[in-house]
């Protein structure tokens, strides 16, 4: 049954393992990433992102001794690069929950190649934007009054204000992902065990697999507790990004205070989410030689999220203007017209380019299929969407109710270093897990190549 | 009002907080150190030591010398061991006292915290002030303060001793008296205070052949000259606006810094309500507070005003203008309408000119008013008070040249920086053998003087001045000088022999003519508890005009690009230079161009065009042959081909905060024309400097902001105006609204009708609640920390707008947005209404501030209190500390505020506090009433000029701000967010000429 590219089945689908994989062929593909020397373009690419992440660690250092003004905040933008980049990070960290757990329900096994891909990614990117509600803080040192502790004090957060609401989210989906991510990791921590020589390597990998033997009732256990983890994950897909929309919508600034905003928001996140997996994908199957487990039909399916997403946020945009116009409200409409028009003008055009103009390529199959060229759109999909949220929270703050108070936004060296040290961040975390985490969910892609199997003697019985 | 009379040991008890500097400041010490260690004594000279520097400095000397062995001094804080006379710890204490100004001085009440003056208020029982008191007066507790005033007698450049100089000038004193005062000569600012009039008169018997000088940059002398002139008596006008229902200004700016007065602006607010609303005329040059009052403004070139005038009386029928040719630019009904609408209200209209026109142009002012029959009503002239006239600056200046000057002392003033260019006046000074300077700060002056002496702060001195309304004042130290300063009295009464050398005793020697004899004690105390002495005022004098024929005015060439008039401003923030050191007036708004840290030369938005010059373009000024530097501003409401140009800055010696800020125009201007010049050229240097505006957005866009009515509209619309306010109805909220419980709900009405937009309000709430400043890079990122502000709109045409002014404070809404938003509840409502700002709990999610749509929340970028500014930006590593004066002047009931928290107006909640408490403790144990309107005044409503703020209990329907809330006029700013703000505004009322079209249009 070698070299089939026949539709395998009816609705011209091709198979989602392809290369004559079996069993045995994949845990060798997989495990064997973890278990080669260190490929040498590995340490000059670390060091690197070690290197990025401490210039990071320095700016908020910086940021944290001196007080916020070494940013270019000011009255009346209150909050710029901060929340920009938090919102950036947390709706990058969309996708892989996305994927896990929604389209898990949903039996959608092309995810099995690429969520746990995904979901490492979303781990680090939260990461990522979890360092922004701390940093951003006047006095971060006593951040721990945003938590609802017992204290001498006997004062309790407000549970009204939105951000006390982020503080939940945000760290729920992180546990959550987390937990999710390591319960999925499990049967193939296992298997790296097995195959490790006895020593240190062994020991490590079998204290993370928990004791994992394969047993039918592991199996049995282990399906109940991913299913239910799917089932706790998928609202929290919806309702982080719903929550972090809220933290404009709840407000009564103009261009923040929408209706729309939990939608267009969580459109918005898996947009920006799947382009970022698309960003490290499209590379990262090249180099560790999985072509044949993540295939162009996985590529294709990503892309067409992006056109459909990318499709609703500029729904949003037109929307958004719409109503600006329709409601009559005279601030809402400035606003909007500034948005496009003022001195931020540019960053809502370039915003819109990247995420509205540029998916329209993927009406083509051509583009859906040319890895250059999807590579190409989801670096404009990034680029779009880091700009949706500045053109949202810059531009809406910078001209509100009163024109005496006006102002302008300009960031400093800090505010962009630190931006570039969080990707500093990210990509030393990723770095560590392709070289020690099997990057694809081993046996659930087993799973699928069972499953394709059975198919494939079908279709072979039913021709002879 | 406890007097203060203790002069020979006044803060005993009290010096706990200064014992460091009073160690190191014995005279032995400090001769000790000189000899030693000259180099580091010099440090001490700079005032740019700190402690802990001065403190291993003074171990080391110390213990090299063997002194007193090598203990660190102790020093011990102690409580007071005998109780204090009317100090009750924890409350502060009043005086009253007086700011001396060279035109007019302020009466003012001080109040004091355990021995150190912490704010200033306007003399509540005197009738100029009644309470208020200006930007300036407000400001002038932090000059007492300041780190970088003089600390030390300087000789030649290097530190000396006082006692040294009290050697010398017992030395000089006896020379003197040997000679008769040959060669000696005083340069001070004018002065009608008694004790000076009486060293003056002592010098002039004692010293026949000395002779007393006086020059202020600024002054009404040109006022006073024409009042000589045109009654043949030396008379000063003295205008009473509340009564005047048609004024005409003509290149007179008396709300704002120009020529304004406490009095007059709170005289033509009163005039300017619903009931008697008068009519204002402008006409002026550039852009001021008088003119963005006005009816009807006219943009004319300074050098125009003469003929306008005189074009005005000749439609009037004044006597001796028949010959007048001058027609106004465009609009004829400028003079006809406006001679129409005088001549209506014989007796209650009013024609004023400002300090910068000519004597021709006052004179002219004069008969108008003669004609008008508003002499003795609108206008009174009374007798100028100085009995020993004094030298101009001009006749000290030849005096110098032919080398007949010996011993020069300068009291106070800045000859140096801001004597008129032509006199050359720098390099004449050193030609004096001995010239003695006594100054606040070492300055440009003291740079050329051999002897420096730094001078003690009026709030730690004893004397008297007098009051525009010619009432004597009385001026006693609140606080020992802190850097062992002299005043002008005493050093006048050293040098010229004078009986005593105790400024105290020679007050009291001068106010003895106040009083009959035998209750001169009575009398004396009465004085100082009261701080002025009551129905000295000058009185109106009977005059007529004289029979001197009226100056035609000069023809002139016609201003163009290159025959530009070059206007001098009199600075609303630094006035001549004197507060160039003062950092909350650096950051201080102007309240017209809104520049902060610096001064720039205006033109109008066609002439800059014409030009090519654009915002912050660096301009070469030439006037006759000499030339200044300075950065250009395009400024709506200009006239054309008219550069204007505020005086004070590009200070070259001063402290660190006024050193090389903004760009000096003294050194082109001169004694021929020191008002305005024509003859101008500018060309542009290619280069570029950085304006920074509080405000960069110049216009409403259409937005209900500033609400304008004319007052036919409002009286003949006045149900549609009803309608208009209803139109916000009660709306729901999503959350429950907070309980309003409390036995007060505090609210506040601030009427636009009556706002000058002085700026006085910002000052005082800077002073009472700790505001830190954060210099002009900080104030360019918008982090500007005031919490009450003056937003400056412009409304119609570009080139001939109208402009508004609105005070923005925290409005406390009942409904407030920025509540709901803060995660760790730092922001909260009391129950009597006030939305309060817990700075212990804040965090700094800044949250609050984005969702404030009125943006008062301010927010702590940096340690602004504990940085130097210029260090902001080196976090742990800039200096942490604050100057031990700077901190002396802090308010002990407001917290200062460290970084990363947000903080705002929360309607002076200290005040409100401790009237509370003050009930409870006199009810005792009885239920406590309520507190009765008009006993709590937040800071901005106390000082304002024009009383148009007004605090009070809005649950009570007789306060008076109910009252004014129940006016037609009365609207919430934004009201239609639902945020309900307990502070709402009049609207403004205009009162246009129907025969005449209005600047700015209908707003």
């Amino acid at each position: 049954m070698s070299e089939i590219h026949v539709p395998a089945r009816p609705g011209g689908r091709v198979a989602l393992v392809q290369g004559g994989q079996t069993f045995g062929s994949l845990t060798n593909l997989v495990s064997g990433i973890t278990e080669a020397s260190t490929p040498k373009w590995w340490w000059p690419a670390f060091l690197t992102s070690l290197t990025v992440l401490s210039v990071g660690v320095g700016m908020a250092a910086y940021l944290i001794s001196t007080g916020i003004g070494v940013w270019g905040l000011n009255s009346p933008v209150g909050w710029a690069f901060d929340i920009t980049n938090f919102v950036f990070w947390i709706g990058i960290g969309h996708a892989g929950t996305l994927i896990s757990a929604i389209l898990f329900l949903f039996r959608q096994k092309w995810r099995t190649s690429i969520n746990r891909f995904a979901e490492a990614m979303t781990l680090f990117a939260v990461a990522c934007a979890g360092i922004y509600p701390l940093i951003h803080l006047g006095r971060v040192w006593l951040m721990w009054w945003l938590f609802p502790a017992p204290n001498a004090n006997a004062i309790y957060p407000n549970f009204r204000s939105p951000l006390m609401w982020d503080v939940a989210a945000v760290s729920t989906y992180a546990i959550v992902s987390l937990l999710f991510w390591y319960v999925g990791l499990i049967p193939d921590l296992a298997t790296l065990r097995d195959r490790a020589a006895p020593g240190l390597r062994q020991r490590i990998y079998g204290f993370f697999a928990l004791g994992w033997r394969g047993a039918a009732r592991h199996w049995q256990h282990y399906e109940m507790a991913y299913l239910l983890l799917a089932g706790i994950a998928t609202p929290l897909v919806i309702s982080v990004h719903t929550i972090v929309s809220m933290d404009f919508a709840t407000s009564i600034l103009p261009g923040w205070h929408a209706t729309i905003f939990p939608p267009y928001f969580v459109a918005g996140a898996v947009f920006s989410g799947f382009a970022m997996v698309l960003t490290l994908m499209v590379p990262s199957r090249v180099i560790f030689g999985l072509e044949n487990i993540v295939t162009t039909r996985h590529l294709e399916n990503i892309c067409k999220i992006l056109l459909a997403t990318g499709l609703m946020v500029g729904y949003a945009y037109s929307t958004e203007f719409f109503i600006a116009w329709y409601g009559g409200n005279p601030y809402e409409r400035f606003t909007f017209m500034n948005r496009a028009f003022g001195p931020y003008g540019w960053a809502y055009w370039v915003m819109v380019t990247c995420n509205v103009l540029s998916p329209q390529i993927f009406w083509f199959k051509k583009a859906r299929t040319t890895p250059w060229i999807m590579f190409v759109i989801s670096i404009f999909v990034n680029i779009g969407m880091w700009f949706e949220r500045f053109v949202i929270i810059v531009t809406s703050l910078h001209r509100d109710f009163l024109p005496s108070s006006w102002g302008m936004f300009v960031p400093t060296w800090v505010d962009i270093f630190e931006f570039i040290g969080t990707f500093g961040l990210f990509f030393t975390l990723f770095l560590i897990f392709v070289r020690f985490v099997p990057i694809v969910a081993l046996s659930e892609v087993k799973a699928v190549l069972s499953d394709q199997n059975h198919e494939m003697q079908h279709v072979e019985r039913a021709a002879s | 009002m406890p007097s203060l009379e203790q002069p020979a040991n006044l803060a005993c008890g009290q010096v706990y907080w200064r014992s460091l500097d009073q160690l190191a400041d014995t005279a032995e010490f400090r001769e000790f150190v000189l000899k030693t260690y000259p180099a580091s004594m010099s440090e001490l000279l700079d005032g740019a030591i700190d402690r802990r520097k001065f403190l291993t400095l003074m171990a080391a000397s110390l213990s090299l010398a063997g002194l007193t062995g090598c203990r660190r001094p102790s020093i011990k804080i102690l409580p007071y061991a005998k109780k204090q006379e009317n100090v009750i710890a924890g409350l502060p204490t009043y005086y009253a006292t007086a700011l001396p100004r060279p035109n007019g001085s302020v009466p003012i009440l001080v109040e004091t915290h355990e021995g150190r003056p912490t704010k200033i208020e306007g003399h509540p029982n005197h009738p100029l002030t009644q309470g208020a008191a200006d930007a300036w007066a407000q400001a002038s507790v932090l000059d007492l303060y300041d780190p970088d005033r003089s600390r030390t007698v300087v000789f030649g450049g290097l530190p000396s001793t006082i006692e040294t100089l009290v050697d010398l000038l017992a030395t000089k004193s006896k020379s003197l008296a040997a000679t008769g005062g040959e060669g000696f000569r005083i340069l001070a600012e004018p002065s009608d205070a008694p004790s000076i009039l009486l060293l003056q008169s002592h010098l002039k018997r004692t010293l026949p052949h000395a002779s007393w000088h006086t020059y202020t940059p600024i002054d009404n002398a040109n006022a006073v000259e024409a009042g000589s002139r045109a009654f043949g008596t030396p008379v000063k006008p003295q205008y009473k606006f509340h009564d005047a229902s048609v004024v005409v200004a003509v290149d007179c700016d008396f709300l704002g810094a120009g020529d304004g007065d406490i009095a007059q602006i709170r005289g033509f607010a009163k005039a300017r309500s619903t009931e008697a609303m008068n009519r204002l005329y402008v006409v002026e040059p550039h852009f001021t507070l008088t003119g963005a009052m006005a009816d009807h403004r006219l943009r004319l070139p300074a050098s125009s005003a003469h003929g306008y005038l005189f074009a005005l009386a000749k439609s009037l029928g004044v006597m001796g203008t028949e010959q007048s040719t001058w027609t106004p630019p465009g609009d004829l009904k400028w003079i006809d309408e406006v001679a129409a609408d005088l001549l209506s209200k014989p007796g209650q209209s009013l024609v004023v000119v400002g300090h910068r026109q000519p004597v021709a142009v006052h004179a002219l002012a004069y008969s108008i008013n003669a004609k008008l029959g508003n002499i003795g009503k609108t206008v009174a002239f009374s007798p100028t008070e100085n009995s020993e006239p004094a030298g101009s600056i001009q006749s000290l200046a030849d005096d110098l040249k032919a080398g007949k000057v010996t011993t020069l002392v300068i009291l106070g003033g800045n000859p140096a920086y801001d004597a008129p260019a032509d006199l050359g006046l720098g390099e004449l000074i050193g030609k004096a053998e001995t010239v003695i300077r006594l100054g606040l700060h070492v300055d440009e002056t003291s740079e050329l003087a051999k002897w420096h002496v730094p001078q003690a702060h009026p709030l730690e001195s004893w004397g008297d001045c007098r009051a525009s309304d010619g009432s004597l004042l009385a001026i006693q130290p609140q606080i020992e000088p802190l850097f062992d300063g002299m005043t002008a009295i005493e050093l006048v009464a050293r040098i010229s022999g004078y009986k005593t050398h105790s400024a105290y005793e020679v007050v009291r020697e001068a106010f003895k003519s106040f009083t009959a004899n035998d209750d001169f004690e009575t009398a004396w105390r009465r004085f100082l508890h009261d701080g002025f002495l009551e129905g000295s005022g000058t009185k109106p004098q009977e005059v007529t005009l004289s029979p001197t024929p009226l100056v035609l005015p000069d023809p002139l060439p016609p201003l163009s690009a290159q025959n530009l008039e070059l206007v001098y401003q009199r600075d609303s923030s630094l006035d001549d230079g004197r507060f160039a050191n003062n950092g909350w007036m650096q950051e201080c708004p102007d309240p017209v161009t809104k520049l902060v840290w610096d001064n720039a030369a205006a033109l109008s938005p066609k002439t800059a065009d014409a030009m090519g010059i654009k915002d912050g373009d660096m301009l070469k000024l030439t006037l006759n042959g000499r030339s200044v530097e300075i950065a250009a501003l395009r400024m709506p409401g200009q006239a054309e081909f008219t550069v204007a140009v505020p005086l004070g800055y590009g200070r070259k010696v001063t402290g660190r905060v006024g050193r090389h800020v903004g760009f000096d125009a003294y050194p082109l201007r001169t004694s021929r024309s020191p008002g305005f010049a024509t003859g101008l050229t500018i060309a542009k240097t290619g280069k570029t400097h950085k304006l920074v505006r509080t405000q960069d957005h110049h216009t409403m866009e259409g937005r209900d902001i500033v609400r304008e009515v004319s007052l036919e509209d409002l009286v003949g619309k006045a149900e549609e105006w009803s309608k208009h306010r209803s139109e916000i109805e009660e709306r729901g909220a999503l959350y429950p609204q907070p309980e309003f419980t409390g036995e007060h709900q505090w609210g506040m009405a601030i009427d636009l009708n009556s706002c000058i937009g002085c700026n006085a309000c910002m000052v005082a709430c800077q002073a009472e609640n700790n505001i830190p400043i954060v210099g002009k890079d900080e104030v360019a990122l918008g982090r500007e920390m005031h919490w009450i502000r003056n937003d400056r709109y412009f409304s119609g045409e570009e080139d001939d707008p109208g402009m508004v002014h609105q005070p923005v404070a925290c409005v406390q809404c009942e409904n407030a947005p920025c509540e709901v938003v803060c995660p760790v509840n730092a922001t909260v409502h009391s129950l009597d209404g006030l939305n309060l700002q817990v700075y212990n709990r804040c965090v700094g999610t800044r949250y609050c501030a984005n969702n404030c749509p009125y943006k008062v929340r301010r927010f702590n970028f940096f340690n602004y209190n504990e940085r130097p500014l210029d260090q902001l930006r080196l976090g742990p590593f800039a200096e942490k500390g604050m100057p031990e004066t700077l901190q002396m002047q802090k308010n002990p009931d407001v917290t200062v505020r460290i970084r990363g928290v947000m903080e705002k107006c929360t309607y002076c909640v200290q005040r409100v506090e401790r009237a509370k408490i003050g009930v409870k403790v006199a009810a005792a144990d009885s239920v406590p009433g309520k507190i009765p309107d008009g006993t709590i005044t937040p800071a901005c409503a106390q000082t304002c000029p024009a009383q148009a703020i007004v605090f009070g209990d809005i649950s009570d329907p007789k306060s008076r701000v109910s009252q004014l809330k129940a006016n037609q006029r009365d609207y919430a700013l934004l009201g239609e967010l639902n945020t309900k703000p307990r502070t709402t505004y009049g609207a403004r009322l205009k009162n246009p000429n129907p025969k005449m079209s209005q600047p700015g249009g209908h707003a």
